[in-house]
């Protein structure tokens, strides 16, 4: 029993250490996994130049981009496979009765390819349409819910901000993007119609492009840094006022966060596992004093220091140990529930409960050395006089 | 050559300040083979004088040689190599581990010894030694399972189980009723007649007149040092026991 107490200490401290690590890795495997979503060979140019953390930071800067800047780097750059304009904006959708505030983008021909996205019905815009601003739409599986409900939409009228559209297509379904909205409440149409008939001017929100390969995408990303100052007209030894990430990047700084986060929260679990050892040492001491007239007796029959040091360290880092295991198994079947109760997701590291382990170890050891030599400096006769 | 050989030795206790001379220049020689009671008031020096020669404490002044060597240099590991093979030790409350049984017990000198005997040699040993001390068929049981003569024969079987060549006893018998008391120097002398080297301490002069020489200390010196021409045979008045309870 009392055993069970003194290692409560260290199942608790190393259930922490595995199930927080576990929870701030789970938070970013899921990031990673919403930017996966976005694409493969992806690369995000936006406008703005600091850096404030990748897609969503860097509005409000002065040199927004326009079609022209897409055009230069389509006909200029060789690693580039694909390139579209963006325009994200707001608009009131009306449509198979239903009336719906949906996000709309204006894309090319080539949005759906970047974006690794396929279509669950119908098919997509082409070249032709964003040639002539054809007013057709693709939509998102929620949004099709939303305004048709069961009924096939294809062939059926929207009306974005009053303005007939034809829906031809219906996106497969791809679930919470990195914003936290749904991927599937959207309505893409070709941009040069989003340009002529909704938003006016000549400005787009971002650039999507894809390189050849993943072995291309730094070239890419070069390519189009250069020609984006080109555009821009930026001397040399003048910073961007725009930003080109590819996902790897995008990844990183998304994550930075919660890396913090878990560092964070495994440092305090790691206090928790060193109060633990406290409480071993503590009950390794009282067990020596306990014990003293046994150690006299091992040392009268020719036990040597090293013998009585190493028999206390031993039972120290069993202590330890168990502890260490139980905490594990602990973690387990916490990690479990939250998985299975709770929204959040957290994932078991093997080399975490790897580290885990030799840290409880480490802490037995430590903390039972003191103890463990106290009681292998005891003299045999005064250890053999006490009760 | 004397298995003990000790030459002006003193020993001064500090507590403290305070100096407390427990031996003064006591010379002693002991053959292999021998019996010795050693006899003294109380704080005559006679457990100090026990606790040298086990090797248990190292004295302030003068020379112990154990077998021929001079054990006044040694290092710890050294002192604990001698009371691991050289001798065995036997006390007044027999220091038993409570939590191990009898057999647990008696292995113990055997876990400690380098020369790296195997479980089974281990067991072998200690059933041996358990078998001469006459407890083969009490091996499991825990000391609280076992008399207080029962309990003295585990740790005189674990005193042995290494086959030292001197057993020391301090007052082995002290909490023992007065027949276990005669079976326990009845073991002794058996002991002994097969070629060990007893050295015990006791006041009673009953049981000292068992040994084959009494060494009395007094103020920490000897002041006596007899050889006994008729010594008692616990045998024998073990048997006259018996005989006095039978006829009654």
């Amino acid at each position: 029993m009392r055993s069970l107490l003194t290692t409560l200490g260290i199942i608790i401290g190393t259930a922490s250490v595995i199930i927080m690590v576990g929870v701030g890795e789970g938070a970013q495997a899921n990031i990673a996994a919403k930017i996966e979503s976005l694409g493969s060979n992806l690369i995000i140019v936006v406008p703005g130049s600091s850096r404030t953390g990748g897609v969503r930071g860097g509005q409000g800067s002065f040199n927004r981009f326009t079609m022209s800047d897409v055009q230069l780097i389509k006909d200029q750059s060789v690693n580039v496979s694909a390139i579209t304009p963006v325009i994200a904006r707001g608009f009131q959708i009306i449509g198979g009765g239903n009336n719906w505030n949906s996000q709309v983008f204006g894309v090319s021909e080539s949005y759906l390819q970047i974006r690794d996205w396929e279509l669950a019905s119908g098919e997509y815009f082409s070249e032709r349409d964003v040639k002539t601003r054809a007013k057709v739409a693709v939509i998102g599986s929620e949004t099709a819910e939303t305004l048709f409900d069961s009924a096939n939409p294809i062939g059926e009228q929207i009306r974005i901000k009053n303005i007939p559209f034809r829906i031809i297509g219906v996106l497969a379904e791809k679930g919470q993007s990195l914003s936290g909205r749904s991927n599937d409440d959207i309505i893409i149409v070709p941009v040069t119609t989003m340009l002529y008939r909704l938003t006016g001017g000549n400005n787009i929100s971002f650039i999507y492009a894809s390189a050849k390969s993943v072995e291309t995408i730094t070239s890419a990303q070069e390519e189009i840094s250069t020609l984006m100052r080109k555009a821009h007209k930026i001397n040399p030894g003048q910073s961007d006022d725009f930003m080109v990430q590819n996902q790897t990047e995008i990844t990183e700084a998304a994550t930075e966060t919660s890396q913090i986060m878990t560092l964070l929260l495994g440092s305090v679990a790691g206090v928790s596992l060193i109060v633990g050892g406290i409480g071993i040492m503590n009950i390794m001491l009282v067990s020596v004093t306990e014990r003293t007239r046994e150690i006299g007796i091992r040392l009268s029959v020719g036990a040597r220091e090293k013998d009585i040091l190493l028999q206390f360290l031993l039972e120290a880092m069993t202590l330890s140990l168990i502890g260490g295991a139980l905490g594990i198994l602990l973690s387990i079947i916490v990690v479990y529930l939250i998985n299975h109760f709770t929204e959040l997701a957290a994932v078991i590291n093997p080399m975490v409960i790897l580290i885990a382990v030799l840290f409880s170890a480490f802490v037995g050891i430590s903390f039972g050395f003191y103890p463990a030599l106290k009681a292998s400096g005891l003299n045999p006769i005064v250890a053999l006089r006490h009760e | 050559m004397p298995v003990i050989e000790i030459h002006n030795m003193s020993k001064i206790y500090e507590v403290g300040e305070i100096k407390i001379p427990a031996l003064h220049d006591v010379s002693l020689s002991v053959d292999k083979g021998e019996f010795l009671a050693v006899m003294g008031y109380s704080g005559s020096g006679k457990s100090t004088l026990m606790n040298m020669i086990g090797c248990l404490d190292t004295p302030s002044s003068g020379v112990y040689l154990l077998d021929g060597t001079d054990t006044t240099k040694m290092s710890k590991n050294e002192y604990a190599k001698i009371r691991n093979e050289k001798i065995g030790f036997v006390f007044q409350g027999f220091n038993l581990l409570s939590r191990a049984n009898a057999m647990e017990n008696v292995e113990l000198p055997l876990l400690y010894n380098r020369n790296g005997f195997s479980t089974s040699m281990i067991r072998d040993k200690a059933l041996k030694a358990l078998d001469i001390v006459g407890l083969a068929d009490r091996v499991d049981h825990t000391p609280n399972q076992l008399s207080g003569g029962q309990q003295q024969r585990v740790a005189i079987a674990r005193a042995l189980v290494n086959e030292p060549k001197i057993l020391l006893a301090d007052e082995p018998t002290g909490n023992l009723d007065s027949r276990t008391t005669i079976e326990v120097f009845k073991l002794f002398q058996e002991l002994n007649n097969n070629g060990i080297t007893i050295i015990l301490v006791t006041h009673e002069r009953d049981f000292a007149r068992y040994a084959k020489r009494i060494v009395e200390l007094r103020d920490g010196k000897i002041k006596n040092d007899i050889e006994i021409k008729n010594r008692k045979i616990a045998a024998d008045d073990l048997h006259n026991i018996v005989e006095i309870f039978e006829d009654n």
